[in-house]
């Protein structure tokens, strides 16, 4: 598996798992309260930190993953090899042509689901909705449309294209 | 999602035919990922011509020796 194709792994599911414990958390709350008295702003910025910070964490541990399996080989081919390893010259985080146009394609299909989703808080702005739901929606237009970008290129990946 | 290639190949047929080179050092000749490598011998992904000719100079064959179109179209 390249290197992008994990990042997109790492984008898919990280950017899937997080904001649904958010959503959870304040839909619940929007059960049972007026949703103008509920204090979705702080965790809201919370959510988006984490998954900032969870992103980097995962392309950490992803690189240092990929790099004990590629020693473990090398010690499995020939014993005394995977100490002789250079991580500089191993490029684990290398990308080639296919990976950009794959990368595009992803991005591409991701900015028109976002541009589309979009249109939902639009409306509510037009119809002077409560900022609740205008904010949240926004903020569930961007996890969609992450989510579609990280499973095109998966897919693209997997399939060819 | 577009299709897959039509372009076919004779990657793996000239990797064994040139001392069993592995898809690990036609990439670094490359300078590709084993991962597109193995996507173009599967059919799965058609390079650019400019990766083309790197791959066929890897041989030291003509283009058309590596990578091949059908003439006539699909049915």
């Amino acid at each position: 598996m390249s290197w992008e194709e994990k990042s997109a792994w790492i984008q898919g599911v990280l950017g899937t798992l997080v904001p649904v414990v958010y959503f959870v958390n304040i839909l619940g709350q929007a059960r049972n309260t007026a949703v103008a008295k509920i204090a979705y702003q702080q965790p809201l910025l919370i959510t988006i930190g984490v998954m900032i910070g969870l992103f980097v964490a995962g392309y950490i541990v992803a690189y240092i993953a990929t790099y004990i399996a590629t020693y473990v080989r090398a010690e499995a081919a020939s014993p005394g090899a995977g100490d002789k390893l250079d991580a500089d010259k191993l490029h684990i985080d290398k990308t080639d042509e296919r990976d950009k146009k794959i990368n595009q394609f992803g991005e591409y299909v991701g900015l028109t689901v976002l541009s589309v989703c979009m249109l939902v808080p639009f409306g509510l702005a037009m119809m002077d909705r409560e900022t609740f739901w205008i904010a949240n929606t926004m903020f569930a237009a961007g996890v969609v449309s992450g989510l579609v970008s990280a499973v095109v290129k998966i897919v693209t990946y997997r399939r060819g294209r | 999602m577009g299709k897959p290639t039509k372009v076919t190949n004779a990657i793996r047929a000239l990797r064994f035919a040139h001392g069993e080179m592995t898809q690990a050092e036609l990439a670094d000749r490359v300078d590709v990922t084993r991962q597109t490598i193995i996507a173009i011998e599967q059919g799965r992904y058609s390079p650019s011509l400019e990766m083309a000719f790197r791959i066929a100079r890897a041989f030291n064959v003509p283009l058309d020796d590596v990578f091949q179109y059908p003439d006539s179209p699909e049915p």
